[in-house]
């Protein structure tokens, strides 16, 4: 069943030199219930615009965009974004983080919210924390936990994990796929890092100058340890993705002309 | 260790500066050339400024009670100089305390709604920025015609002083909140209102803190420059007594306490910056 359907979509921006630019030019995709997508592409290709519009941060100029059949004006808890940069608020404790969504339930019906999140991210022990307290990595904990404990049926990230090093994005990796299975959420994930995409998603799409380039569906099996990562399946994945990137193909030159 | 040894040797430098700050002072007091009118030293001796100048503090004890009233007769006493101090410094100090909160209100209102509306801010930026080009000083005469020489009269001068600079301090502080956050929120389904309530205004609190410290001076200068000119209370108005009798260690007594006081204010700030700003590590409250 689709869940997210953009249709002809297209964003168009102007430059602070009064030239137009299009991010988005034309997109049809449909997303169904509780898939993982991962969108990967080159930096400047379109993934970030294509998910803040999901997200309600930017308008299109074009098409449309439906999410449960609704057409999406603006940001809504429907959509739960975790951004690229570190978005937790740093004037708020760690559990006044992850309560921020929860708005309209009881205290007691909060509390009990609250703490079943942060033991699903392993920080049931640092909730009275201030942010500065904490690593990188614990940070986009929790905003996991902010965002799953909203239980918005759309969850969409945009290079959360970027900035963490290898041995934290993996673990943090294992935690999100948790909260994916448990709670059945659609995951929307752009990453400009192959293996990221090979290890979390269902359906990897690349995306480069404004246009979904190739739909690949990654069905290896789960978890994705380093021998399904290295089988030929996954070896032709990344092979068709990196032919599509256009690595080793595009000289310098050509590039800074377009 | 290391750093200890060093934070109590900086400590010492310090305080072996004022020392000698101190001792350069009561050398040039002890060759300083007398005022034509009351034949006292320019530069007061410490021992002029706390012995006699400070008794005759008592001077300004005005009521016929607890104290000898000198003007009704009475003698010079300790007493009556603290209890002369410690009433116009509290007259001081209410006019700063009400200017300053009075600023505070207006001017991050004012900000917290300009910002709101991009009409308005765009509308108010000129006449914003032109009215703090205008020296707050120059404007004493001006408040006195249109409010009075009194109280009010200070305290609005305070306000308005204060006022501006909190207005732009907020505007400033609203337009520097990144975006991640509002942004964060958004997707987080929060209300605009509740955007402003729960993410601009915690995210603005140090810089507001810093357009209070920025206040703080200019509410000392505009509440003691208020009082110099006509109103008859507080320590501005011992001042102008000091200064027309050429009483000059009365004139550094004054300003030695009001710069205690100040020094006290800018303590208590830093205080509650420090407790207000919890969250943020602690070089950077």
């Amino acid at each position: 069943m689709t869940l997210i359907k953009f249709e002809k979509f297209a964003v168009e921006f102007t430059l602070g030199n009064g030239r137009q630019f299009t991010a988005l030019k034309g997109l049809d995709l449909d997303i169904p219930k509780g898939q993982f997508v991962c969108i990967v592409g080159k930096s400047g290709g379109g993934k970030s615009t294509l998910v803040r519009s999901l997200a309600g941060l930017t308008l299109p100029t074009g098409g449309k965009l439906t999410v449960d059949g609704q057409p999406v004006t603006g940001p809504s808890r429907d959509r739960a974004m975790v951004f690229q940069e570190d978005t937790v608020f740093p004037w708020m404790r760690v559990d006044e983080n992850v309560g921020f969504g929860l708005q309209g339930l009881l205290p007691e019906k909060k509390r009990e919210r609250i703490e079943k999140w942060l033991q699903a991210v392993g920080l049931a022990d640092f909730s009275k924390a201030w942010p500065r307290e904490l690593s990188g990595g614990m940070r986009k904990r929790v905003a996991l936990a902010t965002v799953f404990a909203m239980g918005s049926p759309v969850l969409i990230m945009d290079e959360p994990f970027g900035a963490l090093d290898f041995v934290t994005r993996a673990n943090i990796h294992a935690i999100l796929l948790d909260l994916w299975r448990a709670s059945g959420t659609t995951v929307v994930f752009v990453t400009h890092d192959i293996e990221e995409a090979l290890v979390l998603g269902d359906r990897i799409l690349v995306v480069s100058d404004g246009r979904i380039l190739d739909d690949l569906s990654c069905d290896l099996a789960r978890p994705r340890d380093e021998d399904v990562l290295g089988s030929t399946k996954a070896v032709g994945l990344r092979k068709a993705i990196i032919g599509h990137l256009g690595i080793g193909r595009q000289p310098m030159l050509e590039s800074a002309d377009q | 260790m290391s750093t200890t040894r060093t934070n109590g040797q900086i400590r010492l430098l310090s305080v072996l500066t004022l020392v000698s700050l101190v001792v350069i002072w009561e050398v040039c007091a002890q060759f300083s050339p007398k005022t034509a009118l009351a034949q006292t030293a320019i530069i007061p001796s410490f021992t002029d400024i706390f012995g006699r100048s400070l008794l005759g503090m008592a001077d300004y004890w005005k009521f016929p009670f607890w104290a000898p009233n000198t003007s009704m007769g009475g003698q010079q006493t300790y007493l009556g100089a603290i209890l002369a101090l410690g009433y116009h410094s509290a007259v001081t100090i209410s006019r700063l305390v009400m200017g300053l909160a009075g600023g505070f209100v207006i001017g991050v209102g004012f900000g917290l709604v300009t910002s709101w509306s991009p009409v308005l801010r765009q509308a108010l930026s000129l006449p914003i920025n032109m009215f703090r080009m205008v020296p707050l000083l120059a404007m004493i005469p001006l408040f006195q015609f249109w409010v009075g020489t009194n109280t009010q009269g200070v305290v609005t001068f305070v306000i308005v002083g204060t006022g501006t600079v909190f207005f732009v301090g907020t505007v400033n502080a609203i337009a520097n909140v990144p975006v991640k956050y509002t942004d964060y929120a958004r997707t987080l389904g929060c209300s605009e209102a509740r955007i402003y309530m729960s993410v601009v205004l915690p995210a603005i609190i140090p810089e507001l803190l810093s357009s209070i410290s920025l206040s703080l001076g200019l509410a000392w200068s505009a509440v003691v420059a208020g009082e110099y000119v006509g109103i008859d209370t507080g320590l501005g108005r011992i001042l102008t007594f000091a200064q027309f009798m050429s009483q000059t260690g009365r004139m550094a007594l004054i300003a030695i306490v009001i710069t205690a006081y100040a020094a006290a204010s800018y303590a208590l700030c830093s205080y509650a910056s420090r407790k207000l700003l919890a969250w943020r590590r602690p070089n950077e409250r």
